[in-house]
């Protein structure tokens, strides 16, 4: 145990209470006593055991060599184990050898299976191992050695018998433990519980102060005359406590007094709005008011009996040198004074006040001087006020706006710079003039505007004319606003007039401008209309004629073929094939013009994915030759026309196979709800577009391949006029041989809610 | 008291002859086949006998001797034909028996007087004569348990192809000699 530990085991037993010390001191040494002598006892019993053991087994051995001595003499190995057998009474002989010479001539086996005998006999003698006696004797035959015996004893007797005395020795402790515990625990409080008592009570009367409890006394020992003196000084404490509070209440009550003529006055000084402080002849303070604590920023407590000087600093405000106490002067000189302007309080934090100061002496009945008193105002508010007047008259000079005080009567009385810029009167000429003086000849609509100031009412912003000195008319903007006096009364009226010349003038330039604008944009709708009309006719009437060319050209092959030249089939086919390019083109511009032609169409509830299926059954054979696989996520109900959706949808993925890349076309359609708006992207694996024709491929009959790829050039700009009449946008992503991603956008209040799988 | 012989060499062949006799009865009961124990056991039957013969004398106490006696050597008899040849005297040859120096003398019905142990041969017949001649003082050792019957103290008798020997209790208890409880109790007890 380190000495560390040992000292606070020492430390902790001393904290303990006196009734489990008293436990401990009785019941450790009668536990260390059992304890050793339990050990003791252990201790000598297994020696005694073990040298009384030894003796046993010689006994036992010496017996048994006798009694076989004849078996082994007369070769009867049987009457030698019948011997041996009787050894089952003794449990913990675990066998006996007994050997002729070098032969075994008879065993016995505790364990009737097991063979413990060694080959050979040892030594004589007895050798011990921890789990066994192995005892050896020779057999003697009138002195002679005929053999000798092995007798193999276990020693778990002595252990068993060490177990068992310890066992009864710890059982022996525990109990002899408790009856020591439960005896100790009887007589304790024959010590304690007087200790106990007399700590209760010293507690009880050093919380509640009441010197009138006493301790009870329990015994006449040490502790009873303990107990005595204890009582005896609490009862000398109780009777110096008894003179002592009554002096306290007579003192009190006079203090009361005083107090509440102190309070009557105080409360009248805390109520003023001037701060107050009062001293005595040598300038110490004796009375605060709570307006001088705030502008002094000091608490009553700590300014009471300092002088003066310490917490009432003044400085001259334009000069910053420190200002006479004016007390120092009133006690000097006697009269009251009141002091200059310019005084600057210096609070506690620094924080500089304004004040106005006055101070007076104080005076007993003969008019000895007994004091004085300091009365100062915060004059900060008083200044702010002429302040804010400056600051709000130099705004009204430096207006670029005229603005013109009225009286009721509509006379004018104040002109500020900007009126005399606006109208070139100065103030000087018109104060104290009508306000008719610059209104036009027509009327002056003050008189009116007047008439609701007097209500109470603020007119917004209206447009007048009014006449400048030099006698040009002008247009002004004005605002005018009741002005009222301190007490809330209307006295006139202010008005605020802002030259709006030029910005009228703007305005009606503006105004003619848009009227042409509107114009030649009705002529252009008109003639625009007009040439959509005769694209769609021509396109569908040019449809007859053409087909009457293709097949009357054939005809007249098949009917004459014997008198045409050998290349009259090519020719043929080349007509045929050129009229079914311009009927392609002829259908594409049909569409793309009837996409604009009938803007009033009725629209209808448009399930996407009944387009998608029109639109490929449209393309099949070039879907189903290409090879072509076209993935597409569910698609949305639409409100639209089912013939602009399908060529949307036809030229799109049209396009996705005819420009393929080597590998076999792959289309994937997907559409999400984003933004506000519902987004489309027809993505494929194609050839790709390169970044610099992304704009112009819109373009109709822009193309950028040549004639090894058919096409009218349309396609694009359908499907363009489809999606911007549907107030969305079409755009491609892509790279040269990288695929495309055309993308079209279409406003969500076109977007029927009712296919529950479209969650875009 | 065991009585050494006073010179070491001659004890030490004594020993070795016990033991070579030994070693042969260990030999013949542990060591031989089955199929030629019989042969064994007939050539190793009187070398055993003369083993037993010995050792009679160290578990039996004898009566003290006549002081005209006390010099005289401890006779071993072989009345009628011997069957022992030469084994029982190197057998018996260096030992005593309390002091006694041991002899094995041959005789005939006429000459019992100097006897102390009467070994009867099969040859013999009327045998209980014989025995009442012996005298109480005499151990008498014959074959078979008819012996007994006869009044003989001691009878070899051949049990699983093994010497044993017989002794009849009252007989014993008769004669003049104490047989120690040691050797009673490695012997068959025979009642009439």
């Amino acid at each position: 145990m380190t000495a560390a530990a040992s000292s606070r085991i020492v430390e902790r037993f001393r904290e303990m209470p006196i009734g489990r010390k008293l436990l401990v001191l009785m019941m450790a040494p009668v536990a260390v006593a059992l304890l050793v002598a339990g050990i003791g006892i252990v201790l000598s019993d297994s020696a005694f055991f073990s040298s009384y053991l030894q003796r046993d087994i010689e006994t036992l051995v010496r017996i048994l060599t006798d009694n076989t001595t004849a078996a082994l003499a007369f070769d009867d190995p049987k009457s030698a184990e019948e011997t041996l057998a009787a050894l089952r009474a003794k449990t913990h002989v675990v066998a006996v050898c007994i050997y002729r010479d070098a032969a075994m001539f008879a065993r016995y086996s505790r364990d009737a299976d097991t063979n413990a005998c060694p080959a050979s006999a040892p030594p004589d003698g007895v050798k011990w191992s921890r789990r066994t006696a192995v005892a050896s004797r020779g057999i003697l035959l009138k002195g002679r050695r005929i053999g000798a015996l092995v007798l193999f004893y276990d020693l778990g007797e002595l252990y068993e018998r060490m177990v068992l005395y310890g066992a009864t020795v710890l059982v022996l402790l525990i109990a002899a433990s408790i009856v020591g515990f439960v005896l100790a625990s009887r007589l304790r409080p024959i010590i304690a519980t007087p200790i106990a008592q007399l700590v209760r009570t010293t507690s009880q009367v050093s919380v509640t102060k009441d010197y009138s409890i006493r301790a009870p006394k329990l015994s006449g020992d040490e502790l009873g005359a303990l107990v005595d003196t204890f009582n005896e000084m609490l009862a000398s404490i109780q009777g110096r406590e008894s003179d002592l509070s009554r002096a306290l209440e007579a003192r009190g009550e006079a203090l009361r007094d005083a107090q509440r003529a102190r309070d009557s006055l105080a409360t009248t000084l805390a109520s003023i709005g001037e701060a107050v402080i009062s001293t005595d002849v040598e300038g110490r303070i004796v009375l605060v008011n709570r307006t001088a604590q705030i502008l002094l920023g000091w608490p009553e407590e700590e300014m009471l009996g300092k002088p003066i000087g310490e917490v009432f600093r003044t400085v001259n405000e334009l000069t910053r040198e420190p200002a006479e106490s004016p007390l120092a002067s009133v006690l000097r000189e006697g009269p009251p004074i009141e002091s200059a302007n310019h005084t600057v309080l210096l609070g506690r934090d620094g924080a500089e006040t304004p004040i106005d100061v006055s101070a007076a002496p104080t005076r007993d009945a003969s008019g000895a001087i007994l004091g004085t008193v300091l009365v100062f105002r915060d004059v900060r508010s008083r200044r702010r006020a002429a302040e804010t007047s400056r600051l709000l008259a130099s705004i009204v000079e430096s207006s670029d706006d005229a603005i013109i005080g009225h009286s009721l009567d509509g006379r004018i009385t104040s002109w500020n710079q900007g009126a005399e810029r606006i109208f070139g009167y100065p103030a000087a000429e018109m104060i104290g003039q009508s306000a008719a003086v610059i209104a036009p000849a027509g009327g002056n609509e003050m008189i009116g505007v007047l008439d609701r100031i007097r209500r109470g009412e603020r007119i917004e912003q209206y447009y007048a004319l009014r006449c400048t000195r030099s006698g040009k008319t002008i247009n002004v903007s004005i605002t005018v606003s009741p002005l009222f006096d301190a007490f809330g009364r209307i006295v006139g009226a202010s008005k605020i007039a802002r030259d709006m010349t030029v910005q009228v003038q703007a305005a009606e330039r503006l105004a003619q401008l848009n009227a042409d604008l509107n114009l030649s944009n009705e002529r252009l709708a008109r003639s625009n209309e007009d040439l959509e009309r005769f694209a769609f006719i021509a396109s569908h009437d040019f449809q007859e004629p053409l087909r009457m060319i293709a097949v009357y050209s054939q005809l007249l092959f098949k009917s004459h073929k014997e008198s045409f030249g050998s290349d009259a089939q090519a020719f043929v086919d080349n007509i045929v094939d050129g009229t079914r390019r311009i009927r392609d083109l002829l259908s594409d511009l049909l569409a793309y013009t009837e996409v604009g032609v009938r803007p009033e169409e009725t629209v209808h509830e448009l399930d996407l994915n009944t387009v998608l299926e029109k639109a490929t059954q449209n393309i099949r054979s070039s879907i189903e030759g290409s090879g072509a696989a076209i993935h597409a996520d569910a698609l949305p109900s639409l409100r639209g026309h089912e013939g602009h959706f399908i060529p949307l949808f036809q030229n799109l993925i049209g396009n996705a196979i005819k420009y393929r890349s080597e590998k076999p076309p792959e289309v994937r359609i997907s559409v999400k709800h984003t933004g506000g708006v519902l987004r489309f992207e027809i993505a494929d694996n194609g050839m790709g577009i390169d970044p610099q024709y992304h704009g112009s491929i819109f373009v109709a009959f822009k193309r950028l391949h040549g004639k090894q790829i058919p096409g009218t050039g349309i396609g694009l700009a359908i499907c363009q006029r489809v999606v911007e009449r549907y107030g969305g946008r079409i755009w491609v992503e892509s790279e040269a041989g990288n695929g495309s991603t055309f993308v079209f956008t279409l406003p969500d209040d076109l977007y029927v809610e009712k296919q529950e799988a479209f969650h875009g | 008291m065991p009585r050494r012989n006073p010179t070491s060499g001659l004890a030490r062949g004594h020993d070795l002859r016990i033991l070579a006799v030994l070693c042969l009865l260990a030999t013949a009961i542990i060591g031989q086949p089955r199929v030629s124990a019989r042969e064994d056991s007939q050539t190793l039957e009187y070398p055993v006998k003369a083993a037993f013969l010995l050792n009679f004398t160290k578990f039996i106490e004898w009566p003290s001797p006549a002081k005209t006696a006390q010099e005289a050597s401890f006779n071993l008899c072989i009345l009628g034909d011997d069957p022992f040849g030469s084994i029982l005297d190197q057998t018996v040859r260096g030992e005593s028996v309390e002091g006694r120096r041991l002899e094995v003398k041959r005789v005939n019905r006429e000459s019992l007087g100097a006897c102390n142990i009467v070994y009867v041969s099969k040859s013999e017949k009327a045998v209980s004569e014989i025995l009442k001649a012996a005298g109480p003082e005499v151990l008498t050792v014959g074959e078979g348990e008819n012996f007994l019957r006869d009044g003989g103290m001691i009878a070899f008798i051949i049990e699983n192809r093994r010497v044993r020997f017989g002794v009849r209790l009252a007989t014993t208890r008769e004669s003049a000699l104490r047989f120690s409880s040691r050797l009673l109790s490695v012997a068959r007890l025979v009642e009439n």
